[in-house]
C-alpha cells in the first residue's frame, strides 16, 4: 500500500540525487547460511539454466554452465548437481531446526525460478532432477507469501528500506537501484542509472548480446557437436560459452552480493517481530520436509482444487495481516505512513471514567481526541493499543467537529494490567497487532470445516430436486407466507 | 389465444410479486440450489425473509441465513422479528459481541452465543454472518433444511465453502453489479480459475455447474424508472429490469422561494422530472479532496432544505429533513471534508463512502464523482460496482457533483489490459465502459448543468 | 497508438506511418534495442512450424480436443503456400488470395477451409495501407465467419502467465479483428460485430515443450481501444498537422528537434511498447515532471504541475508561497509527511 510518505519519500531521493531510507528497522531476515543464486536461462527456453554462479553471502560463487541447455542430458546433469549440493544445505537447515533462504537479483529471476520449479518437480525421467524442482519449489511457493523469508529479491529487499527517485516498475532494476542507494561521485544519478540499466541484471542476456556473441558460439558448438568433433574441441566450444556468459552472471551475483551488503551495512536494528516472522518460516520448512518425506503425491500442484486453493488463500490472508501488522506497528516509518493514512489512529486521552455496572463489574469508558485529516474508524470497530496489545476498545462513537475527532471508546480487556488512564496520555491504537497463533487455529478450523466436499464444490450433475412431497405446491406461496405477518 | 393488451400487461408490482412466488415455489419443488440475481433496490431482503418464514411456518423446516457482516445480520433479524411477531427467530452471534439496542426487546427473538445455544432440532430461523456459521459447532445442532445466503456477491467462494454443506437446499441471493468481494493478498495461483476461492460464491457456482437454476428479480423498487433508463444498460446489462414506480409517481417540489444559489438550475431540473442530474464545475485537477466541491455539495444540500423541498413518494408526501439525504464519496477523506461543512442542524445527513453505503437507501442523494477532478482514471475510480453503488441508492432524485472533463479524460484513458489466460473477464473495461455510458448519456439527455 | 490516445507524438508518427522504433535508429540514430534473441526467435518459428507442418495437423488436433472442430473439418488454406515469394507482386497475391477465400466463408459455401494459415489483410487508415498478418484464421463448418489465431511461443501459466504476454497477444489478435471486420467491411456484409465478435483465440506453449495450449479470450476492451484509435484518427490527422504547423512551417517529422517538441503523453506503460520510451523520460527529467516518479505523483502533485514547484512548496518559508488553495493543502501535507519521516528515521 503506497502511502503519501512512500511518495515523499520518491520525492527527497529524486531532490538528493540519492536513495531516502524510508525504513527504520530492517524488515528482512538475512540468514547467515544463505545462498545467492543468479541463474541464467536462454531466451525463449523458459526451463532451462544456460549458466548459474551460487555462492554464500559474502562468499565467492560457484559457476555452472552448459554450452547448450536444449540439450536435455548436460542440462540435467546441471539441475542434479545443485540439487545434490541443496540437499545437504536443506538437511543441514532441517537438523538445526532452521529454514533454507535464497537471494535472487530481482522479480524476473525469481520468477524464472518459479517456472523452474513448476517444471522440474513434475520430471518423471531423473528422480535427482525431480529432488532438485521439489526442493526448489519449496521457496518458490513461499515467495508469494507477504512475510516469507525463503525468497528474497534483492531488489525487493532493497525497495523496502530505500526509496529512489524514479517510478516503481524501474526499481526492478537492480543495477538501477544500487545506483541511487550508492551513486558514483561525479555523475549524475539518473545518467548514472540509465548506465547501469544497460546490464542485464535478471534472468535473461540481451537480445543484442545473443544475437551478436552468444549464438554465433553456441552454434559452433551445437555444430561441432551434430558433426561428431573430438572432445577436446567440443570442450573449447563450450568454454567458449562460458566465457562469454561468465561475465554476466558474475555481474549480477556481485550485484545481488552487494545488495546484502548495503543491507547489512546499514546497521538497522531488525523489526521486534522478525524472530517470529523467521520462527514461521522454520515451522513452514518443518512442515515442507514432512510432506515431502511421506513421498505420497506432491502438495503442492499447478491447479488446485478447492479445498487447497481455500487453505491456500487462508494461510496468504493471515501473512498479509501478520506481516503487515508487524512492519505497521515495529518499523517507524511504517508507523507514521499508518498514521497519515488513518490506519493507525494517535489521539490524545479526555474524560476517563469508570461506572459501577454490577458487583463486580467496572466499565471504564474514555474519549480519545485525534488530530488526524483521515481515520479508518467505525462504531462498534475494535482497537487494540498499538504498544500495548493488552488493551482492547470498542468504538462507541466517532464525532467530526472541524479538524477534530472524538472517539467515545470503552476498554474491553486490559483492565487490570494497564489500570486507569489519565487525561493528556497520548496513545496510538491499531486495528490489529500481529497474531502469531492465528494460522494454526485457521488451519485447524479449515480442516474441520472442509473435511468433506459439499456438492457445490464437487464437479458432476447437480443434485436431483427433492420435491415436498406431503401436499401439492400451493397456487400462492407469498399469500401464506404474508398470512404469517 | 390471449392477447397481451396494454390492459393484461403485467403491472411491474405484479411482476415483482411473480418472481417472489418463483422463487418460493423451488423451495417446494425441492431444487437443491437457486442462483437469484438482484438489481439494486428489488427486495432482496425481503425475498430472503420470505424464504425464511416460508421454510419455519409453511414447511416446518430449519433455515439458517447467512449474511456477510455483522450489521447485515442485525438487520434481517430486526426486519423477522419486527415482522412476524407470532414465529421466533434465533440471532447467532459470537460471544462478546455488542448487539444494538433496535434489536433489544423483541419477545421472539433470542440471542445465541454458543453453539449449544442455537435451536438444536426442530423447525427454526437461525441468522448469523457467514464467519459465524464457518466457526460453530456443527455438532451441537441438527443440520438445516434451507440455507439462504443474503448478498451472495460479496461472499468469496473459499468461505461459501466452509458453510455449503450445513443445508440440504441453498438459495444465494446477491446482486451481481456492485463491488466484489475483497481480497487483499496475492491470487495469480487461482486468477484464471473461474471458480477460484476469490470469486463471489454465485459465479463460482455456476461456473462449476452451468445448469444451477438461476432467477432474477425483475424490478426495483427504489429507484424510478428514469434511472434505470441509465443503470440498467451501464451496470446490468445481462439483467434486465424494470422500476415498480410509474414515470413521475416519485417527485422532488420546492414550496419557498430562498435566496438564489449556483445549484438551482439543477433542482429545476430534478423538479420537472429528472432523477439524475450532474452538476459541473469549471475543470480544474484537484487532487483527492476538492473543497469547492464539498462545498457544493452540502451547499446543495441546504438549498434543498431552504427552499422547503418536498418528496412525493408511494402516496406520501414528507418534507425533505436532512435525514432523508444521503453523500456517497469515493474515499474517506471527501467524507471528512464534506461532514465538516454541514452545518448544525444537518447532523443527520448520511455521509459515507459507497463501500459503506452498500445495502442502504436514501430518498434523495449527493454523489461526489469519483474521477473528479483527476489528473488521471485510474482503476480503482474507474470501479463499476463503487459508481453502480453511487447511482442506486435514491429513490427520488441523486444530484452528481464533479469537475467539468470527466468524458475528456474517460476518452483520453487506455486501459492498462490487465487480463487473465481463460478468463472472459475485464473489470478495468467494463469499468471504463459503464463510466462513459453514463457520461455519454447524461450529457446526451440534457441532464448536465454548468456551475459557475 | 491505442495504447496511449493521449501520446501527440505517437499519434503523428503513427500518420506518418513510421514505428518509435524506426524514429529511434533513423532519426536519433541510436542503435535500436529492440528486437528478439535469436534463440527466442528459434523457439517461436519452430513452435509455429510445428503446428501448421503435415496440413496443420497438431494444431487442428488442438482444436478437436478442445471440441471447436470436428474430425472432418479439416481444410486448410496455406496462404504463404498458395503465393510464395517475398516479391511485392507475390504479397499482392496472397491478400487476392485471402480475399478470395473469406468471400467464399461470407458467401457461405460450405467448402470454404477451416483454416487459413498467414492470411494477408489490408487496413487502409487516411491513404495508407496497413498490412495485417495473422497467424492463422479458424471456422468450423457451421460457424458464419473466422476467428483469428494468435500464434505465441509465450509459456502458458495460467493465472502466473506473464500479464505482458497476454497483454500483447490479445493485442495482436485484437488487430486481427479490427482488420477483418474492415475487410468483411469492403465486401459489404453487416452488421460487422455480430459476423466479427471481438474474440480470438491464443495458442501459447505449455512451458518447456512444444506442446500447445489453446486459450480462447474476448477482447472487448482491446478491439474497443483500437476502433476508437482508428475512429479518431481523421482527427488527429487534423491534429497531427496542427502541431506540425505549430512548431515552424517546414516542420518535417525525421527533424529530432521537431519531435522533441511534440507534446507526449510520458506514462509508466510506455516502456512496455514504445523504443522512444527512454527519449521521452528524458523529456519528462528536463521538464520536472512528477510521471517520474510514477503515476500517483503525477495526481498527487497536479496542483503543483512541476517537481521543482512540489520542492519549492516542501522548503517553505517565503521562498515561493502557495498560489492556490490547492497548493497550499499539498503543501500542508508535504510539510506534515516530511515531519514524520524525518521524526521516524
Amino acid at each position: 500500500m503506497s502511502t503519501n510518505l512512500d511518495l515523499l519519500a520518491r520525492l527527497l531521493a529524486y531532490r538528493d540525487g540519492r536513495a531516502q531510507r524510508r525504513a527504520s528497522h530492517c524488515q528482512v531476515a538475512i540468514h547467515p547460511e544463505a545462498r545467492v543464486v543468479c541463474p541464467l536461462a536462454m531466451a525463449g527456453e523458459d526451463t532451462t539454466i544456460h549458466i548459474v554462479a551460487c555462492g554464500p553471502i559474502g562468499g565467492p560463487p560457484r559457476v555452472l554452465c552448459v554450452p547448450d541447455p536444449r540439450k536435455r542430458d548436460p542440462q540435467f546433469d546441471l539441475f542434479a548437481r545443485l540439487g545434490a549440493d541443496w540437499a545437504r544445505w536443506f538437511e543441514g537447515c532441517r537438523r538445526a531446526g532452521t529454514y533454507p533462504q535464497l537471494w535472487v537479483s530481482s522479480g524476473a529471476a525469481a520468477s524464472h525460478l518459479d517456472v523452474l520449479a513448476d517444471r522440474l518437480r513434475y520430471n518423471r525421467l531423473r528422480p535427482d532432477v525431480k529432488r532438485f524442482g521439489e526442493l526448489l519449489s519449496y521457496a518458490t511457493g513461499r515467495l508469494p507469501i507477504a512475510g516469507q523469508q525463503a525468497l528474497i529479491t534483492a531488489t525487493g529487499a532493497l525497495a523496502r528500506h530505500w526509496a529512489t527517485g524514479q517510478q516503481a516498475g524501474e526499481d526492478e532494476h537492480l543495477g538501477a537501484v544500487l545506483a541511487w542507494i550508492e551513486p558514483p561521485a561525479g555523475v549524475p544519478v539518473m545518467e548514472a542509472v540509465a548506465a547501469a540499466e544497460l546490464e542485464p541484471m535478471g534472468a535473461k542476456t540481451d537480445p543484442a548480446f545473443d544475437e551478436h556473441t552468444l549464438e554465433p558460439l553456441v552454434r559452433a558448438y551445437t555444430d561441432a557437436a551434430r558433426s561428431g568433433a573430438p572432445t577436446a574441441v567440443l570442450d573449447r566450444h563450450a568454454a567458449n560459452v562460458q566465457a562469454a556468459l561468465e561475465p554476466v552472471v558474475l555481474r549480477i551475483y556481485a550485484a545481488t552480493q552487494r545488495a546484502i551488503a548495503v543491507l547489512q551495512a546499514a546497521g538497522l536494528p531488525p523489526l521486534l517481530d522478525l524472530p517470529a516472522l523467521e520462527a514461521r518460516e522454520a515451522a513452514e520448512f518443518e512442515s515442507f520436509v514432512r510432506v515431502l518425506g511421506r513421498d505420497r503425491g506432491w502438495p503442492l500442484a499447478l491447479r488446485d482444487g478447492p479445498k487447497a486453493a481455500a487453505f491456500g488463500l487462508a494461510t496468504r490472508e493471515d501473512a498479509l495481516q501478520t506481516a503487515g501488522a508487524a512492519v505497521l506497528l515495529g518499523d517507524r516509518v511504517a508507523r507514521a505512513g499508518g498514521r497519515l493514512a488513518g490506519r493507525v489512529v494517535v489521539g490524545t486521552v479526555e474524560s476517563p471514567a469508570s461506572v459501577r455496572v454490577a458487583p463486580y463489574r467496572v466499565v471504564h469508558r474514555f474519549e480519545l481526541v485525534s488530530r488526524q485529516p483521515v481515520l479508518h474508524v467505525r462504531v462498534r470497530d475494535e482497537l487494540c493499543r498499538a504498544d500495548d496489545g493488552r488493551l482492547r476498545v470498542l468504538v462507541e462513537r466517532v464525532q467530526r467537529r472541524g479538524a477534530e475527532t472524538r472517539l467515545s471508546l470503552r476498554l474491553v480487556t486490559g483492565q487490570r494490567a494497564v489500570g486507569l488512564l489519565a487525561a493528556g496520555m497520548e496513545l496510538e491504537f491499531v486495528a490489529g497487532r500481529p497474531n502469531w497463533d492465528a494460522i494454526w487455529r485457521v488451519r485447524g478450523h479449515l480442516k474441520t470445516a472442509l473435511a468433506a466436499r459439499p456438492w457445490t464444490h464437487t464437479p458432476g450433475a447437480l443434485p436431483a430436486p427433492t420435491p415436498v412431497a406431503t401436499t401439492p405446491p400451493p397456487a400462492d406461496p407469498l399469500a401464506l407466507v404474508e398470512a404469517l405477518r | 389465444m390471449t392477447v397481451l393488451t396494454a390492459a393484461t400487461q403485467p403491472s411491474p408490482a405484479e411482476m415483482a410479486d411473480r418472481a417472489v412466488r418463483a422463487v418460493l415455489r423451488t423451495q417446494w419443488d425441492g431444487e437443491p440450489v437457486v442462483r437469484l440475481d438482484s438489481p439494486p433496490g428489488a427486495g432482496k431482503t425481503g425475498v430472503v425473509e420470505r424464504l425464511a418464514v416460508q421454510s419455519l411456518g409453511v414447511l416446518g423446516e430449519r433455515c439458517m441465513i447467512a449474511t456477510m457482516t455483522n450489521e447485515q445480520a442485525f438487520d434481517v433479524a430486526r426486519r423477522l422479528a419486527s415482522g412476524y411477531p407470532r414465529l421466533d427467530f434465533t440471532l447467532f452471534v459470537r460471544d462478546g459481541l455488542a448487539l444494538p439496542d433496535h434489536l433489544m426487546g423483541f419477545g421472539n427473538l433470542a440471542v445465541a452465543r454458543r453453539s449449544r445455544e442455537v435451536p438444536a432440532s426442530g423447525p427454526a430461523v437461525v441468522i448469523a454472518n457467514a464467519a459465524r456459521w464457518s466457526w460453530s459447532d456443527a455438532t451441537q445442532f441438527a443440520p438445516f433444511d434451507l440455507q439462504v445466503v443474503d448478498e451472495a456477491f460479496q461472499l468469496p467462494d473459499h468461505r461459501f465453502q466452509q458453510i455449503a454443506a450445513r443445508a440440504r437446499r441453498l438459495v444465494l441471493v446477491g446482486d451481481p453489479g456492485q463491488i466484489p468481494p475483497v481480497v487483499a493478498c496475492e491470487i495469480e495461483r487461482w486468477q484464471a480459475d473461474p471458480a477460484g476461492p476469490h470469486v463471489a460464491c454465485p459465479k463460482a457456482l455456476v461456473a462449476r455447474h452451468p445448469t444451477v437454476r438461476r432467477l432474477a428479480l425483475p424490478v426495483s423498487r427504489r429507484l424510478v424508472p428514469d434511472t434505470v433508463r441509465f443503470i440498467q444498460p451501464a451496470f446490468y446489462p445481462e439483467l434486465p429490469f424494470r422500476a415498480l414506480s410509474a414515470p413521475g409517481e416519485r417527485r422532488l417540489s420546492t414550496t419557498c422561494p430562498a435566496p438564489a444559489s449556483p445549484v438551482d438550475p439543477a433542482i429545476a431540473l430534478v423538479e420537472r422530472g429528472a432523477s439524475l442530474v450532474q452538476l459541473e464545475s469549471p475543470p480544474l485537477v484537484s487532487g483527492e479532496v476538492d473543497e469547492d466541491l464539498a462545498d457544493t455539495l452540502v451547499a446543495l444540500a441546504r438549498q434543498l432544505v431552504a427552499r422547503g423541498a418536498q418528496v412525493r413518494d408511494s402516496g406520501q408526501v414528507l418534507s425533505l429533513t436532512p435525514g432523508m439525504l444521503g453523500v456517497v464519496c469515493a474515499h474517506v477523506a471527501q467524507v471528512n471534508a464534506v461532514r465538516e461543512r454541514l452545518p448544525r442542524g444537518f447532523e443527520d445527513v448520511f455521509v459515507e463512502t459507497a463501500d459503506r453505503f452498500q445495502g442502504l437507501e436514501r430518498p434523495i442523494m449527493l454523489v461526489y464523482h469519483p474521477l473528479s477532478g483527476r489528473a488521471d482514471a485510474d482503476q480503482f475510480h474507474l470501479d463499476a460496482g463503487r459508481l453502480c453503488v453511487a447511482l442506486s441508492r435514491h429513490r427520488v432524485a441523486c444530484f452528481v457533483v464533479g469537475r467539468a472533463g470527466i468524458e475528456e479524460l474517460l476518452l483520453r484513458y487506455a486501459p492498462t489490459g490487465e487480463r487473465v489466460l481463460g478468463s472472459d473477464e475485464d473489470r478495468e473495461y467494463a469499468g471504463w465502459r459503464a463510466q462513459v455510458g453514463i457520461a455519454q448519456r447524461l450529457r446526451a439527455a440534457g441532464r448536465c448543468v454548468p456551475l459557475r | 497508438m491505442a495504447r496511449n490516445p493521449a501520446c501527440g507524438l505517437l499519434k503523428s508518427l503513427t500518420m506518418a506511418g513510421v514505428s518509435p522504433a524506426r524514429v529511434v535508429s533513423a532519426v536519433y540514430g541510436e542503435p535500436s534495442r529492440e528486437g528478439q534473441s535469436p534463440f527466442a526467435l528459434g523457439v517461436g518459428n519452430q513452435f509455429e512450424a510445428g503446428l501448421f507442418e503435415s496440413g496443420a495437423a497438431r494444431l487442428l488436433d488442438l482444436y478437436r480436443t478442445a471440441g471447436r472442430l470436428q474430425l472432418a473439418e479439416c481444410r486448410v488454406a496455406d496462404v504463404p503456400g498458395l503465393a510464395p515469394g517475398t516479391s511485392q507482386a507475390a504479397m499482392e497475391r496472397r491478400h487476392t488470395v485471402s480475399d478470395q477465400l473469406l468471400r467464399r466463408k461470407l458467401a457461405g459455401d460450405p467448402a470454404a477451409p477451416n483454416l487459413i494459415i498467414k492470411p494477408r489483410l489490408v487496413v487502409g487508415l487516411l491513404g495508407l495501407t496497413f498490412n495485417i498478418e495473422p497467424d492463422a484464421l479458424l471456422a468450423a463448418d457451421e460457424d458464419s465467419f473466422y476467428t483469428p489465431i494468435e500464434i505465441k511461443s509465450y509459456p502458458d501459466r495460467d493465472g502466473k502467465t506473464d500479464p505482458v504476454d497476454v497483454r500483447g497477444a490479445c493485442r495482436q489478435a485484437a488487430v486481427a479483428v479490427v482488420a477483418l471486420r474492415e475487410d468483411a467491411r469492403r465486401f459489404g456484409t453487416a452488421p460487422l460485430e455480430e459476423l466479427i465478435p471481438a474474440r480470438g483465440d491464443l495458442v501459447l506453449r505449455v512451458p518447456g515443450s512444444l506442446r500447445a495450449t489453446l486459450r480462447p479470450m474476448t477482447l472487448a476492451g482491446e478491439v474497443d481501444s483500437l476502433v476508437r484509435a482508428l475512429a479518431a484518427a481523421p482527427r488527429d490527422l487534423d491534429e497531427a498537422e496542427a502541431l506540425l504547423r505549430a512548431i515552424s512551417p517546414a516542420a518535417t517529422l525525421d527533424d529530432p528537434a521537431v519531435l522533441d517538441h511534440l507534446p507526449t503523453n510520458y506514462r509508466e506503460s510506455c516502456r512496455e511498447f514504445c523504443a522512444l520510451a527512454r527519449r521521452c523520460k528524458e523529456r519528462a527529467r528536463c521538464a520536472g515532471d512528477p510521471v517520474l516518479l510514477g503515476s500517483r505523483a503525477r495526481e498527487e502533485y497536479a496542483a503543483a504541475g512541476t517537481l521543482g514547484r512540489v520542492l519549492e512548496l516542501l522548503e517553505g518559508h517565503g521562498a515561493a508561497p502557495p498560489r492556490t488553495p490547492a497548493e497550499r493543502r499539498l503543501q500542508a501535507q508535504l510539510h506534515e509527511a516530511y515531519r514524520e519521516l524525518r521524526l521516524a528515521i
